[in-house]
């Protein structure tokens, strides 16, 4: 009988335990946020817009791709580093890439991550109840960044896919045709400017407003050679008083600039103590000084240095060369390795990408410095060409000969379309303009012939391999490759 | 069947006639074990020839009337029956010898035990005298060529534990690990335990034999079963052993003026392709030569391992207990590991029916980390001294030659710690109801704790190695904890020829996780005492934390019949719940078949002398397999951490918290199921001399979980898991054995032979095959995995030779057979480049010249083992080889610039026309670098696995001393292997199945010698 007792007993607790078995399998991820309750909250809306500025920072937006693609193919900039260090940035300084180099991939991924992000504050945003200025706001933010990352890749690689919401569906085994591409970063530009503030209060510096928009506008225009709206757009920006010239070249690539008058579109890159996260960003570091500071990749080359001698220019030439022995305005010696991958000449180093050791205090190296993507010197230089393609250089000068003014230089009283493409070089060296300006302009085959550009080839790269073989050949390769 | 009966009857014949007539006595005496001298409750006694008998009590007594003139059978499982005559004797003292016929041997199964003859699957033990003395930090590194069907790859690295597979690779996302349940308690790892522990493994390797454990075993299962006390008899017991590990096969790199010529012929190359200008290095500049390991390596590392066990018991308990200390130096200076393990268990029956008892196990641990110095140590140029002086670390050139850490300073100034605690423990209680049946509760955990404390101490070695500013403090903490509650019932019963057991149960299961992360900044060190995160600087505060949470419940049931030892089925089935599948998805069903038809008992094998057993055996089972990361279906989103950015400026610097949805997720997700025939005979001949055991299997994944990967246009993850492959692994698996002696001398041999294939058999449809083993430089795909081809196989272009002059490359053309128009095929490329295959002919080398260069999946496995007894002398060696199997030498291609070389590469490069056909020029980066068959290599070895030498000294000299045992042994473990291969080692341990085999293991091999000695009192 005892026996019994304690059989039932026993069996009694194992059925009550196992009735209650229901929701014993069923519950929640731990620590994890399902995306099904995200998307509802004002804070949503902000954090995913967060989310993709943070993303413009990343390895794949502003370090080796966008020094490789942007400027090492260029007449200003050889690969630099030590001598058979990543040698395989030489093939985008003698064009010898093919689609399977990683670096591709890494630039096309690198901007559709940043447009899924937007993608998703662009479709989601609007069903949120909250403050409708700020939605819209926050709406014409991601908008603007979205532009901004399809202007790379129309660039970069022509016609391209062009996902514009989520979740993305087939189209992202098509290629749109370049204009059209062209189309959608206009429309979302339009609308950005539309809604984005002219300024920002001090906490919210960084965040892109109206006039980041009608600049980067502006710029588009010049790519799509409709030179009317270009000016007509980068003089909107200038006369709304929002901008302005720093006094010092020099000063406008430092930290204390930063977010200052100059500057109408910067990626926001900052050193928290404490915090390696936030400070993480690497592109400072690979252009910093070799065997000092950082990797020293990126190095300008004579053909620039003697570029800014030949118009008697030394002031921008000592703000974007930093030559081995150079004392710095902050007291930095430069030192160094003796010898870069390319060069025979004193080592030197890309002098907007420094970042004064003093700053250190978290991530890597230079991970302070702010990556300048639009600045107000541009904007006068898209006026000045913007009115010299219209036929009047007379009063293209003005702008022009403000951003030679800030450096010491004579007025160009009537100047020609050469004098401004020349000014955007030695204004605009080393920020990643020059290889696209290059094959804007129709100057690339002849300037870069030298290093093995064939032209109706290489003003293009070539699709990621990777991207068709998934793509089951929807996606077609850039003539050539 | 008639003449079965009729041997039958004349067997009953001859015992009960002359029976009839006697005379009733009673008989009492006490049974033994020979072996031990202990007493064995439980013992079968049966007059011959009837069904009357009785069973020892707890004391191993009993008593019984029979007639005078009877003869006594003793039988007990484990042991050799024994006939006995009365012969007028009233009392009777046996003592019966442990079994040496594997028939009778009593062999775990899940959830209970069988005797090997009734066993349907394919199961396998290896017993603790074949693991034993082997110095091991981790008791599967030990299990190396012992079973057939199991390929055990062990990584150099110490305490790490191995990769085992069971009948080759059957998933490529979820988990291949087998399942370990020691004791009853299931496990992922079996680190904690010492080899001493243990009494014996079992491989439950056919579904069969596994579908018990359903949810968890499609990659077989491995229980594991701890000592437990044989006697009432107190026996106490110390073993130990010291010894030392010494690196073998070290695989040498270039020093000095090889290097610098090396890398001035590639910079050259490189120099003259892209046009630009190069200044070579001036060997002189570079006057040291080094090799690294040197630096950073022991030369001998010490290990000891000492162990105490007591055990015994009372009349209704058995009690053991247990202690042991084991530490292990690193073959890296710094890295030891050191660990005390405690353990306890006791039975009782503390009511007539009722038995309860525990088992507890607790290991704490502790080890010195050690940075990766190996790779920085063989990329790391050879040219430099370590030091300049007593106190200052050499800069290495400050990056003249690229950014390279010193790796000797790395490791110096490496300052991390680690140690945890880890306690696996069961608490049961079985109660027999009726007569026939058992119930059994058992609630069991295995919990982990580990802590690690990491300081970044201020430090400048060069420009590019230093830390002068964080001096950053973290600690991180983790506890996992794994339960589980399971509820038997059992029950057995023999009616005449039908021996019948069942068995039903429930069992939940609750894993969770949690995890904790904190750090400071400008931590000052003034010694351990110092390092608190609270000593640090406040507004540098970083915390974190993780969990996780896991569920299974689990519904089963087994059925055993065994007809007149002659026939024999088992049937399991299982109804599993997963929290790790979506809703509709989580439950689904494991049944399990197997029969089993003994030959040799039939009666026309009565005739034969060849086989004294032989058995045939088929089986067909379903398990599944859940071990895939929690929680997948669910989209979730990603927050904080580089999502996060910071506006303002000046004071005004806010940091925005970021969070977005930046991944994707499966449409659907199932279970990953194994569905698996197993065909086998095993059996004995020449008087049990000769074992064998033949199986054939054929293991098919279905539904195998398999990454998507995804469009990069899409913007989201890379990839995301989904059910759409089915995998084949079929193969043959030979075991023979022979024990035999020849006057004193006892010996044995076995070997073991396994034969695997595998195979994707199909993917869902509109899948594409599966890209994998990116290598970190260049993030070449080195690996494709599809239909027809075994998972993970090596995919790249084929190799034709080494462009000797600038002539051949601009003569190997193609010509376009429609235009005319002839092309070169490698216009970029030069002299001492690799030429490849226009496998598709189209005078272009592009993704599609790529061919399928075979895999790292090994085709053939063999062990053999043999041990010899002379006196009180034993020797026994190990050998085990594998081949079949390729290796990518990825290490060789992983150059970003000045990398170091390996010897053999220096001894046969390409340096000018004429000087090799085979290998290329110092450049191995562009074209040269793209995966092709050049770097695929074999990966067969054979090796000397273990061998050891024991001598137990003379019994009669010891009883004096009260001593029951003493036994001294040498050992070595791994002493020699031989391989080909270009590397450390030809074992490859893998990161996922889509990259195995691609050698980024810079960790040099090392062999074991140890000394040790057993005391039995």
């Amino acid at each position: 009988m005892k026996t019994k007792k304690i059989v039932y007993a026993i069996l009694a607790i194992v059925l009550i335990s196992f009735s209650s078995c229901q929701d014993y399998l069923d519950f929640e991820p731990e620590n994890k946020i399902p995306a099904e309750g995200f998307f509802e909250t004002q804070e949503h809306a902000e954090q995913s817009v967060n989310s993709i500025y943070a993303h413009m920072r990343t390895w794949e937006m502003v370090s080796f791709a966008f020094i490789i693609m942007q400027e090492i193919t260029s007449d200003n900039a050889v690969k630099g580093s030590a001598v058979g260090d990543a040698s395989f940035i030489n093939d985008y300084d003698k064009f010898t890439f093919t689609p399977n180099q990683f670096v591709l991939k890494d630039y096309w991924a690198g901007r559709y991550r940043g447009i899924n992000k937007a993608n998703q504050a662009i479709t989601n945003i609007p069903g949120i109840a909250m403050n409708e200025n700020l939605k819209s706001r926050l709406i014409g933010e991601a908008k603007f960044l979205r532009a901004l990352l399809y202007f790379d890749l129309v660039r970069a690689f022509g016609d391209v896919p062009t996902p514009m919401a989520v979740p993305a569906g087939p189209e992202i085994n098509s290629r749109t045709p370049k204009a059209k591409v062209y189309e959608y970063i206009e429309a979302d530009l339009l609308d950005a400017m539309a809604v984005l503030p002219a300024t920002y209060d001090a906490s919210n510096k960084g965040r892109a407003t109206a006039g980041s928009a009608k600049g980067l506008l502006a710029k588009v225009y010049l790519y799509m050679e409709r030179y009317g709206d270009a000016e007509r757009m980068a003089t909107e920006v200038i006369t709304s008083g929002n901008y302005g010239l720093e006094d010092s070249f020099w000063e406008v690539f430092r930290v204390a600039k930063e977010n200052g008058k100059e500057s109408v579109f910067e990626i926001q890159a900052q050193q928290i103590d404490g915090n390696w996260d936030v400070s993480f960003s690497q592109h400072s570091e690979v252009q910093s000084v070799r065997g000092q500071w950082g990797w020293g990749f990126n190095i300008p080359t004579d053909d620039l240095a003697a570029a800014f001698d030949a118009a008697n220019d030394p002031v921008r030439k000592a703000a974007t060369i930093l030559f081995k022995g150079d004392v710095t305005p902050e007291g930095d010696v430069i030192a160094g390795v003796n010898s870069l991958d390319g060069l025979t000449g004193t080592p030197r180093y890309n002098a907007k990408a420094y970042y004064p050791p003093s700053l250190q205090i978290e991530g890597p190296f230079g991970s302070g410095q702010n990556i300048r993507v639009l600045r107000y010197s541009e904007i006068l230089l898209i006026q000045a060409e913007a009115r010299i393609r219209q036929g009047n250089a007379s009063e293209a000068a003005g702008p022009l000969n403000e951003v030679r003014r800030r450096v010491n230089l004579s007025d160009i009283n009537s100047p020609t379309l050469e004098d401004v493409l020349n000014e955007r070089r030695l204004e605009l060296a080393m920020e990643g303009d020059r290889f696209f300006d290059l094959v804007r302009t129709g100057k690339a085959a002849g300037v870069l012939a030298a290093n093995g550009f064939v032209a109706g080839k290489h003003e293009i790269f070539p699709v990621p391999q990777e991207l068709i073989d998934l793509s089951e050949g929807n996606l077609t390769q850039n003539p050539g490759y | 069947m008639k003449k079965v009966k009729l041997l039958f009857i004349l067997l009953l014949a001859i015992g009960i006639i002359p029976v009839a007539q006697a005379q009733q006595v009673r008989v009492t005496g006490q049974v033994t074990n020979s072996a031990t001298g202990e007493t064995l409750p439980g013992v079968t006694v049966v007059v011959k020839g009837t069904t009357s008998g009785t069973a020892t009590d707890l004391d191993g007594k009993y008593s019984l009337d029979v007639p005078a003139t009877a003869t006594l059978v003793f039988s007990f499982v484990g042991m050799e029956s024994r006939e006995l005559g009365l012969q007028g004797r009233t009392t009777l003292n046996v003592a019966l010898n442990p079994s040496a016929s594997m028939l009778d041997e009593v062999v775990v199964v899940g959830y209970g035990s069988a005797k090997r003859l009734d066993l349907t699957g394919s199961i396998t033990t290896v017993k603790a005298k074949d693991l034993a003395y082997q110095a091991v930090a981790n008791p599967a590194q030990a299990l190396q060529g012992k079973v057939a069907g199991v390929q055990v790859t062990n990584s150099g690295s110490p305490g790490s534990a191995p990769d085992i597979r069971i009948r080759g690779l059957g998933t490529v996302s979820a988990s291949s690990a087998p399942l370990y349940v020691v004791d009853g308690i299931l496990t992922n790892d079996i680190s904690y335990l010492g080899t001493n522990d243990i009494e014996n493994i079992t491989f439950l390797k056919d579904a069969s034999s596994s579908a018990i454990y359903g949810v968890r075993a499609a990659n077989g299962v491995i229980i594991v079963t701890t000592k437990r006390s044989q006697s009432r008899e107190a026996r106490i017991s110390y073993s130990g052993y010291t010894g030392f590990q010494k690196v073998v096969n070290k695989f040498e790199l270039t020093k000095g003026r090889q290097y610098i010529d090396l890398i001035n012929e590639k910079n050259q190359y490189l120099a003259e392709a892209s046009g630009s200008t190069f200044v070579p290095f001036n060997p002189e500049d570079f006057p040291d030569q080094i090799d690294w390991y040197d630096e950073v390596l022991r030369e001998k590392a010490m290990t000891q391992s000492h162990d105490v066990s007591v055990m015994g018991g009372s009349a209704r308990s058995m009690y053991t207990f247990g202690a042991s200390w084991f530490m292990q130096e690193g073959l890296v200076k710094g890295h030891d590991y050191d660990r005390i393990n405690i353990r306890s268990s006791l039975e009782s029956e503390v009511l007539k029916n009722l038995k309860v008892g525990y088992s507890a196990n607790l290991s704490t641990y502790k080890f010195k980390d050690v940075p990766g110095v190996f790779y920085n140590s063989y990329i790391a140029p050879p040219v430099f001294t370590a030091k300049i002086n007593d106190t200052t670390f050499n800069p290495m050139g400050d990056g003249v030659l690229g950014n390279f850490a010193n790796p000797a300073a790395q490791l110096y100034y490496h300052n991390s710690r680690s140690n945890g605690i880890r306690f696996l423990g069961n608490a049961f209680a079985e109660l027999k109801i009726a007569k026939n049946f058992r119930l059994k509760s058992s609630y069991g955990i295995d919990y982990g704790s580990n802590q690690n404390r990491s300081y970044i101490p201020y430090f400048f070695v060069s420009e590019t190695q230093f830390d002068t500013t964080s001096r950053t403090l973290s600690r991180s903490m983790a506890h996992t904890t794994d339960g589980f509650w399971d509820n038997t019932l059992t029950y057995d019963n023999t009616f005449g020829k039908h021996k019948i057991t069942a068995m039903a149960g429930v069992s939940a299961q609750e894993f969770k996780s949690l995890s904790m992360f904190g750090s400071r900044n400008y931590v000052n060190d003034y010694g351990d005492h110092s390092l608190y995160i609270g000593l640090g600087d406040q507004t540098t505060s970083n915390a974190s934390d993780g969990g996780d949470k896991i569920t299974s419940l689990s519904y089963f049931g087994r059925a055993t019949y065994n007809y007149m030892d002659k026939y024999l089925f088992t049937g399991t089935l299982r109804y599993d719940g997963s929290s790790v599948f979506p809703k509709d998805q989580r439950w689904d069903i494991f049944p399990s078949a197997g029969l089993g038809w003994v030959i040799s008992n039939e009666d026309f094998m009565q005739m034969q002398n060849i086989f004294d057993f032989l058995k045939f055996r088929a089986s067909w089972g379903l398990t599944g397999n859940n071990r895939i990361p929690s929680n997948i279906y669910t989209l979730t989103i990603a927050k904080g951490g580089q999502l996060s950015t910071a506006f303002g400026e000046g004071g005004n610097v806010v940091i925005a918290e970021g969070a977005n949805i930046t991944t994707a997720v499966p449409p659907l997700l199932k279970w990953e199921k194994v569905r698996e025939v197993d065909v086998a005979f095993e059996g004995l001949a020449a008087d049990n001399k000769l074992s064998f055991e033949l199986d054939y299997y054929h293991r098919l994944t279905i539904d195998g979980i398999f990454p998507t990967t995804l469009s990069a246009t899409a913007g989201t993850s890379g990839s995301y898991l989904q059910n759409n492959g089915n995998f084949l692994n079929s193969g043959v698996e030979l075991t023979l054995g022979w024990t035999d002696k020849a006057g004193d001398l006892n010996y044995a041999f076995s070997t073991n032979f396994t034969y695997n294939k595998n195979e994707v058999k199909e993917l869902l449809e509109g899948t594409l095959g599966l890209f994998g083993g990116n290598l970190p430089v260049g993030g070449f795909f080195s690996t494709y995995t599809i239909v027809g081809e075994p998972i993970g196989s090596y995919y790249g272009r084929n190799v034709l030779g080494i462009f000797q002059n600038q002539e051949q490359i601009d003569t190997y053309t193609w010509t376009d057979p429609e235009t005319n128009e002839t092309v070169m095929i490698q216009p970029n490329a030069k002299p001492g480049d690799f030429i490849y295959e226009d496998v598709d002919n189209n005078g272009l080398i592009d993704a599609k010249d790529r061919v399928f260069m075979g895999s790292a999946l090994p085709t053939y496995l063999i062990g053999f083992n043999a041990t010899f007894e002379y006196k009180g002398f034993d020797l026994s060696f190990d050998l085990y080889a594998q081949g079949g199997n390729k290796i990518y030498n990825a290490k060789r291609a992983q150059r970003l610039g000045n990398e170091n070389y390996d010897l053999d590469f220096y001894e046969n490069h390409w340096h000018g026309e004429g000087t090799s056909n085979n290998y290329p020029s110092a450049d191995l980066t562009g074209d040269n670098m793209i995966p092709n068959n050049w770097y695929i290599e074999p990966g067969a070895f054979f090796r000397i696995r273990n061998i050891q030498l024991g001598y137990s000294l003379p019994e009669k000299a010891l009883n004096t001393l009260g001593i029951r045992g003493v036994r001294f042994y040498i050992n070595t473990s791994n002493p020699f292997t031989f391989f080909k291969y270009n590397g450390f080692s030809p074992e490859i341990s893998s990161s996922s199945p889509t990259s195995q085999g691609i050698d980024l293991n810079v960790y040099p091999m090392s062999a074991t010698y140890n000394f040790g000695v057993n005391v039995n009192f």
